[in-house]
């Protein structure tokens, strides 16, 4: 009765279209409410306690880093950097755009700021290189989300806040499979430039000099928050705070576009959005709660156990459970709630809690470039004021098979998100 | 009148996230050099960067429901239409306001725990009280935005949110690039 109440008021209030976080805490009340064992102050006690890591600080961080990182005029350095290494490839502005926003993620956590800051210089770019609108904006949308996967991402934070995997060893695990992506996205670029016969950019190794230079404080950051991270000299949530003293650093003295005003909007827009994602966190610590106490993770396990004993079968039904998930709703509150209801099965299946991690967050991301609801659609579209149909055409889907060609992939092949760190065995 | 005083909360809001934002990252920046460049031990400073950041979401929170940033499933909603569609969506906002309020009474029955127990945090010895006050504090934000909202909504006023605003910062960010490559 308790775990009925718990979903169907979190379903009714989401369906409702009010936000998540209310709908986590008000099934959560009312499941509480309708128990009857617990005093109702636990609520706001669980939402403060929710917030109470070392760890999760390290979102704030990362989204004040990306804030400052997309104002401070690295995006356009980046670009430069990328246009000179990989332009002259066949669809080499394609390539460019699916290249930079590789690099940005490893400063940047939020795809949609990827898509708004890489897509507002790129778009204009690549129409201007003889590219279909459609085929740009599709494009940018898709490259949007290998930055989630790129470490550092805040849902990889909030998975191993959920689930207590080790921060360091996921952010390791989403190295191999964001750059197989990234090189599957750039096939689709070589082959569309070719197709099209888009004329190519001549490479100059004297351009690739100057860009380096110009990119090279930009280029720094990963070295310092991955570098960090992985060498042992700091935690993440301290890279963090330092990428975000950097940026800082960079954007205000060095390349001197973050004045005060800005940083004070800047601030500002990563406060509501780590705002946004927290809440969600506390809410959720709410309603993890109550399924703890209705012990549903345990019976999920036994139910899914009852299914298939092999482990290939409950992955490959998970991800498609997950990515029809990931059409409807957001990546963080997804992983939030669906992660502990499956970890007891992880074990039975003895399946490694950072693989599967990965496998969820890239399921995750598909969701950001699938119609109806893919955020990173919209925001492409936005880029030149078109309607979002725009961007549902066949190199979306040709983009979309490519994604679950990479989830495949890491799927079958657990090397690949857990051979960097070691967990291999 | 209610829109001036509103911005006023706001701006008062955003400036104390900004402050608090900036004051965690020289402390966490200052820890690690404590730790690794000048080797005096500075044990609290996890503590006090834990607590910074559960301010500075909290008060992140508020400025969010007065953004409309707090994210939701809202295909159904898209999917009414004229007046189901507007019905719902007061209907939606009075619940945002009611979930609000009763957070805000159970975060001052919380806090009200620790009004006389005096109990202290284990490294920099602050008062338990000031630390949960942000709960309260910002259900207490949080509700004023959504009834604002609410009156709002009513009135037909559109809020710009988050997203909106996101991307009309962008749209002209490629002129002004171009302007300066020149």
């Amino acid at each position: 009765m308790v775990s009925i109440i718990l979903f169907l008021i979190f379903a009714v209030i989401t369906i409702l279209g009010m936000p998540i976080a209310l709908a986590l805490i008000g099934g959560g009340t009312a499941a509480i409410i309708v128990g009857g064992d617990i005093p109702l102050e636990v609520v706001a006690q669980k939402m403060f306690n929710s917030l109470d890591s070392f760890t999760l600080s390290a979102i704030p961080f990362f989204m004040l880093a990306g804030a400052l990182m997309s104002s401070g005029g690295i995006a356009r350095r980046l670009i430069n950097f990328g246009r000179s290494l990989v332009g002259w490839l066949p669809g080499g502005m394609a390539v460019v755009t699916v290249f930079t926003c590789m690099l940005f993620g490893c400063l940047c956590g939020s795809p949609t700021a990827t898509v708004a800051a890489i897509g507002s210089i790129m778009v204009p770019a690549l129409e201007e290189g003889g590219y279909e609108r459609k085929f740009a904006l599709t494009t940018m949308a898709a490259a949007g989300m290998i930055g989630t996967i790129i470490p550092p991402s805040t849902v990889m934070i909030t998975y191993c806040s959920a689930t207590g995997a080790p921060v360091g060893d996921m952010f390791m695990g989403g190295i191999l499979p964001g750059i197989i992506l990234t090189l599957l996205m750039c096939g689709v670029s070589v082959w569309y430039g070719v197709k099209m016969d888009i004329p190519r950019i001549p490479f100059s190794i004297k351009e690739v000099g100057h860009c380096t230079v110009q990119a090279t404080g930009a280029l720094l950051v990963p070295i310092i928050i991955l570098g960090g991270i992985f060498s042992g000299v700091f935690t993440p949530t301290e890279s963090a705070a330092v990428a975000c003293a950097y940026g800082l650093i960079l954007g205000c003295f060095i390349y001197k576009e973050i004045d005060l005003k800005e940083l004070f909007a800047t601030t500002t827009r990563a406060a509501t959005t780590s705002g946004m994602i927290m809440f969600i966190v506390a809410a959720a610590g709410v309603f993890g709660l109550l399924m703890a106490r209705e012990q549903i993770p345990m019976k999920a396990a036994e139910l899914i156990m009852s299914i298939s004993s092999s482990p290939i079968t409950f992955l490959l039904l998970t991800n498609v459970m997950l990515l029809i998930v990931g059409c409807f709703m957001d990546a963080t509150p997804a992983v939030l709630i669906i992660a502990p209801i499956l970890m007891p099965a992880l074990a039975f299946y003895n399946i490694d809690i950072v693989h599967f991690g990965i496998i969820m967050l890239i399921n995750m991301c598909v969701g950001l470039i699938t119609p109806p609801l893919g955020i990173n659609l919209y925001v492409a579209a936005g880029l030149r004021n078109e309607k979002v149909d725009i961007l549902i055409n066949k190199y979306l889907l040709r983009f979309l098979i490519i994604c679950i060609l990479d989830l495949l992939l890491v799927t079958f092949i657990p090397g690949l998100s857990l051979g960097l760190s070691g967990r291999m065995g | 009148m209610l829109n001036k005083i509103e911005n006023k909360v706001v701006q008062a809001e955003s400036f104390i996230t900004v402050i608090l934002f900036l004051s965690m990252v020289a402390v966490v920046c200052w820890s690690v050099l404590c730790r690794k460049v000048l080797d005096i031990p500075f044990i609290s400073g996890e503590e006090i960067a834990r607590y910074l950041t559960i301010y500075a979401a909290y008060i992140g929170i508020a400025v969010g429901v007065n953004k409309k940033a707090h994210i939701g499933v809202e295909i159904v909603l898209h999917l009414l239409k004229g007046k189901v569609q507007r019905f719902t969506k007061l209907f939606g906002q009075v619940v945002i306001i009611g979930i609000f309020l009763l957070l805000l009474v159970l975060s001052i029955k919380m806090s009200n725990q620790y009004v006389d127990t005096n109990q202290m945090t284990t490294m920099t010895e602050l008062p338990m009280l000031v630390v949960y006050s942000c709960v309260p504090i910002s259900m207490f934000l949080s509700t004023l935005h959504s009834i604002s909202n609410l009156i709002k909504d009513i009135k037909g006023e559109e809020i710009l949110t988050e997203e909106q605003e996101e991307l009309e910062r962008y749209k002209c960010a490629p002129d002004k690039n171009e302007e300066e490559e020149e």
